[in-house]
């Protein structure tokens, strides 16, 4: 294998590549290439400003008013006050359900089994602060 | 390239920003518009984008590094922009984007700044039915004769992926007017 020559043996006609492209799209080339769109008379003459204007508008309406940064931080204000006073007065609904299946392994599930059982379900770190708990004076 | 880094200073900087963008304005305007009026295909759409592009172009000049020509990056807005809107369009419509393109080029025979003969307007409509890439590339090489080099740094695309494009896009658009005419 390694005696061939990895050259291509394959020809093209001479400048055929050049004419590949205005061959291909000879067929679309017959259809005119000048713009079939046109505009609104007058149209670019009124474009550019129309333009400086929207840019000039969209200036001043990117700087906020002071009136408007005064109203947007109360209104965060308030929002955060709210949310706390929620948070405060509503236990979160995950410590509620975490209390409630706790509530049920230790009436339900647990009663079934004896000491050894329970203590053998329990990683050895666990099992050591629980004592360590219950030896507690 | 040095005039247009003094061209660039002119636009970043607040005191001569106004003057500076007159003259972008001035002279892209029609460039712009036209390359987008050939994505979204009706005039009053092609307004409203270029009017974006322009204010994206204003808000953001402070951000261009001149990594690339101006109008490089224009032209990359100007696109943006264009696919953008034809994606919120056509979202709305509950349409794809193709769809959206396809029943505007529909409507070419009835838009009154539509001035092709019968040919231009099924060339039109053979442009829309072309996958989204192939159109803006068929677009800014065929009508736009843009050279390869500067498509690619607009679309950020090889020049050979595009020269694919392109290739695709003409024979698709060959043979379904072989057919049709």
């Amino acid at each position: 294998m390694t005696d061939f020559k990895k050259q291509n043996p394959f020809k093209v006609p001479k400048g055929y590549f050049d004419q590949l492209e205005e061959q291909l799209i000879h067929p679309i080339d017959s259809i005119s290439k000048l713009n079939p769109f046109s505009t609104p008379e007058n149209y670019f003459e009124k474009l550019e400003s129309a333009l400086l204007q929207q840019t000039n508008n969209s200036v001043t309406s990117s700087k906020p008013s002071f009136k408007k940064i005064y109203y947007s931080i109360t209104a965060a204000v308030a929002a955060i006050l709210f949310l706390l006073t929620l948070t405060q007065q509503q236990p979160p609904i995950e410590t509620e359900r975490e209390q409630a299946l706790n509530e049920f392994i230790e009436s339900y599930y647990l009663e079934d089994f004896d000491g050894f059982e329970v203590y053998s379900m329990l990683e050895e770190s666990e099992i050591e602060t629980t004592i360590n708990q219950i030896l507690k004076p | 390239m040095e005039q247009q880094s003094l061209f660039v200073h002119a636009l970043k900087d607040p005191l001569t920003k106004e003057e500076a963008f007159r003259k972008l304005v001035s002279d892209y305007k029609e460039r712009l518009y036209w390359h987008i009026r050939k994505l979204v295909l009706d005039h009053d759409d092609a307004h409203d984008v270029v009017q974006n592009t322009f204010i994206k172009v204003h808000l953001n000049i402070d951000k261009f590094r001149e990594n690339s020509t101006l109008f490089t990056w224009m032209y990359r807005i100007a696109t943006n922009e264009a696919l953008n809107f034809i994606n919120s369009k056509a979202a709305k419509m509950g349409l794809q984007n193709q769809e959206w393109v396809e029943a505007k080029a529909e409507g070419l025979t009835a838009d009154s700044y539509f001035d092709g003969d019968q040919a231009a307007l099924e060339l039109q409509k053979l442009v829309a039915r072309l996958p989204e890439k192939q159109r803006i590339v068929f677009n800014m090489k065929y009508f736009d004769d843009m050279p390869y080099e500067m498509i690619s740094k607009v679309l950020d695309t090889s020049i050979g992926a595009l020269k694919a494009s392109y290739h695709h896009a003409v024979k698709k658009i060959k043979t379904e007017l072989n057919d049709r005419l």
